[in-house]
């Protein structure tokens, strides 16, 4: 294992759509992932390696992923069980002006930071649809992500009549 | 039918459509398709080439179809289950409960077993039968609830259907004042298997029926999944009924026994004293949790709890109202002495707590987490500066310590000067002798705060103070500046015409708009705040709970603003601002806060009837309502024109 050795090899990755991107080891390794992956591969790997293929995440997505991670490559990163425990805490300015983005690019970044296991970007991503959710009507949620309603009148009558009685706990 | 209607709505080109809403053909059925055309036609299709290619045509289309429209259209209402419940996660039970509204996935995502675990159920006064409402509404229905509560019910014999229905799944469960008899709580307990969480509080009908109702056929019961038993405010726990619980629910490891025994006769009081120690003393391995907070002990019962071998508790909660200890064998010393692996300690009320036990906390119990001596009346600053050893402290309330004085808050929370101790919340309420000072150190130095109390500390805090305090510690959660009456509009705003601060050139204002997270505000009592500070600040989106009794000068065009700006408000009082709250005051109130739960408008004299109106018309949620002293609510009867409203104190 030659991950934490001092020089920063280039790692390059491929997208579903066949775009190839150039990043360092110490930011792609942030991906758990594709941490995984290299440590799989044992002695000598990492630069002979070649390009890594992930077929779920397409190139546009794959940007906006590089991106965080290089700008991230020197945190300390919590690990998905540190997350489970986090809520409203502070989130850096610059991850604020990262997520603001239209909700496509949301949703693909979403399943990307979950299918390449970055769990701070997660967090984050998620967090920010949570915060769009809070404090809205139904309707309004429904026209926000054009989402259909399939609900009959009775069915929402009778979840509300149960929703009436319920608390925070 | 559902698949026929979707399809519909496609037809129709109503917007996107989710992607498994369609019925998609899959390539090999319209393979399947081509081919069976291809074999009734074959001969016309042998002569008629152009038939291919519109055959071609239909396979590139849906081929098409299924890569670019339905594998890479994003859509959030087909976001993987696992993912939404990330969502999800975040959210309060009332917004939870909203995206459960939204469409079916996301309903049957709300019902994954960790999100239900947040919401409570909460039955209040009704009398209980299974064919009338609300339990009625409940048996139809196949949700997870596992956490249930009941508060002034009565509860009737033979009515089983719901714990058939949903005990399976129920894990807490309280009774609070409740009617409810011997043989119906042992068969509501045995119908929840899994329960692991009990708590009975004021259901005094519960004991008195114990010994009168006949003695169930021998069989012994076991809840051998509760592990947390709370009985609170009852005199009438007997020594069989204590025994009872203890050797059927055999792995408590919290008791909690909050309120007891008050008036008791001393004789019974011993007695039943007696088998709390002796069976803490069985199962001293195992406690963990121990709340006796002002419940009555004695000196004997201290003493043996600190002898008791093997019990290291983690949380301890007493009130102390023995002799002062002085040096020597003394109860409550021993036990400080022997629980030094404590992280929460509550001593509240305890009357007889001298500096000389609190140096000894904090000399012995260095693990401790949350230390809380509210009405500890004899606490000083000799004792207060000794608090700087528990390295570990997040949580400290002194509220009504009224000996204290800056010297000891500064010494022990700031010594040599520097933050010391990972601080998340601080109680300084009624404490007269604090002064501005204090406060602007602490504010300074501690600004990772999420709950600061100064109500009725009205000496140590002013203008200034307030500043600090919006400069440091935008980590804030809930803010209590209940009676803070020095505190005006240039506190609030940090914008003055007047003030000499104001026109400083290098001095930088700050507002009650930088505590974004806010979610709970009492202003109560600070009368020079106006409608200034109404207008430009409150920008608090999640606002919960606002509490601006008091405040006379605000009128109806600074409340307008403020609830436009916090919407989500929950709990509301506007008591005694008498001369500005209008029955028009309440209808904007009443339209904007859509999630109001709590509404108090005690000695608001200038409401009428209409107000009850607006309040039915719009509140949907509203669960109390405290109208005392308004004297044109000519209305005897409110509950009538308010039927969704559980309590209406007038």
């Amino acid at each position: 294992m030659d991950i934490d050795r001092p020089s920063d090899p280039q790692v390059s990755v491929v997208s579903s759509d066949g775009t190839m991107f150039h990043t360092t080891l110490k930011s792609i390794l942030l991906s758990g992932t594709i941490k995984d992956m290299i440590e799989h591969i044992g002695e000598g790997g990492v630069e002979n390696m070649g390009a890594i293929p992930l077929q779920n995440v397409d190139s546009k997505t794959l940007e906006i992923v590089i991106k965080w991670i290089e700008h991230h490559k020197d945190n300390i990163q919590p690990t998905s069980e540190e997350i489970k425990d986090k809520t409203a805490d502070f989130i850096d300015p610059w991850d604020e002006n990262f997520l603001e983005m239209d909700l496509d690019k949301l949703y693909n970044l979403i399943t990307a930071a979950n299918y390449l296991n970055i769990p701070q970007l997660l967090w984050l991503s998620t967090r920010k649809i949570a915060m769009l959710i809070k404090n809205r009507t139904p309707q309004e949620i429904r026209s926000l992500f054009n989402i259909e309603d399939d609900w009959t009148p009775q069915e929402i009558e009778a979840v509300q009549k149960e929703n009436q009685w319920c608390e925070e706990k | 039918m559902k698949e026929v209607n979707k399809d519909e709505n496609k037809e129709r080109g109503k917007g996107r459509s989710p992607i498994s809403s369609i019925p998609l053909p899959t390539i090999e059925q319209v393979y399947c398709n081509a081919l069976q055309k291809n074999d009734n036609e074959k001969k016309i299709e042998e002569e008629n080439k152009s038939e291919n290619e519109v055959l071609r045509n239909e396979m590139c289309n849906a081929y098409k179809f299924l890569v670019n429209y339905a594998y890479f259209e994003p859509n959030f209402e087909w976001l993987p289950m696992e993912l939404l419940i990330h969502i999800f996660q975040y959210l309060n039970t009332r917004d939870l409960q909203t995206a459960g509204l939204v469409c079916k996935r996301w309903f049957d995502t709300t019902q994954y077993f960790r999100l239900c675990k947040k919401i409570l159920v909460h039955f209040q006064i009704f009398k209980y039968s299974d064919t009338a409402q609300p339990m009625n509404y409940f048996l139809s229905c196949t949700r997870y609830f596992p956490n249930i509560k009941f508060t002034i019910v009565k509860f009737t014999p033979k009515n089983d259907a719901f714990w058939d229905l949903h005990g399976d799944m129920i894990e807490e469960l309280s009774f609070n004042s409740c009617i409810i008899y011997k043989p119906e709580f042992l068969r509501i307990l045995k119908s929840c298997p899994r329960l692991n969480y009990l708590c009975i509080s004021r259901c005094d009908d519960l004991y008195k029926s114990w010994n009168i109702m006949k003695k169930s056929n021998g069989t012994k019961m076991i809840f051998s999944k509760v592990n947390t038993l709370k009985i609170h405010e009852t005199s009438l726990l007997t020594k069989p009924i204590f025994n009872f619980m203890i050797t059927s629910m055999p792995n408590l490891t919290s008791l909690n026994l909050e309120n007891c025994f008050g008036s008791m006769k001393a004789r019974e009081r011993t007695e039943i004293l007696d088998s709390i120690i002796e069976y803490i003393e069985r199962q001293a391995k195992q406690i963990k949790t121990l709340n006796l907070l002002n419940t009555q002990t004695d000196l004997i019962f201290l003493e043996k709890l600190a002898e008791t071998e093997n019990l290291k508790l983690d949380e301890l909660r007493l009130t102390f109202n023995g002799n002062i200890p002085t040096i020597g064998k003394c109860g409550i010393l021993l036990l400080i002495k022997a629980q030094n692996n404590l992280k929460i300690f509550d001593l509240t009320d305890s009357k007889g707590l001298s500096n000389l036990c609190l140096m000894e906390i904090c000399k012995n119990i260095s693990t401790l987490r949350k230390l809380i001596l509210t009405r500890c009346w004899l606490i000083n600053d000799v004792g207060l500066r000794e608090v700087r050893k528990l390295q570990f402290l997040e949580v400290l309330d002194i509220s009504s310590c009224d000996r204290v004085t800056d010297l000891g808050l500064l010494e022990g929370l700031i010594p040599q000067g520097k933050k010391f101790f990972k601080l998340k919340e601080l109680y300084l309420g009624l404490l007269p002798y604090m002064s501005i000072l204090a406060v602007y150190r602490l504010s300074q130095q501690y600004d990772e705060l999420q709950v600061l109390d100064l109500s009725g500390s009205s000496n140590s805090i002013n203008d200034e103070a307030i500043q600090m305090i919006f400069r440091y510690q935008w980590k804030l959660k809930r803010l209590n500046l209940d009676c803070c009456a020095k505190i005006t509009d240039f506190g609030i705003t940090g914008y003055s015409e007047h003030s000499e601060l104001g026109n400083c050139k290098n001095y930088v204002p700050y507002n009650l708009n930088n505590l974004k997270d806010l979610r709970y505000l009492n202003i109560s009592g600070c009368y020079q705040i106006t409608d200034k500070s109404l207008l430009k600040c409150f920008d608090l989106p999640d606002l919960k709970e606002l509490n601006i009794s008091r405040c006379h000068n605000c009128t109806e065009v600074g409340i307008q603003s403020l609830i436009k700006k916090c919407p989500f408000i929950e709990q509301l009082d506007m008591s005694e601002c008498s001369r500005h709250v209008t029955d028009s005051t309440i209808e904007i109130v009443t339209k904007y806060l859509t999630r109001l739960e709590i509404l108090k408008l005690n000695g608001c004299d200038q409401i009428t009837d209409e107000s009850l109106e607006s309040i039915k018309f719009n509140c949907k949620y509203l669960k109390s309502l405290f109208i005392r002293r308004c004297r044109f609510i000519i209305n005897n009867n409110p509950f009538e024109v308010l039927k969704n409203v559980k309590y209406i104190y007038n």
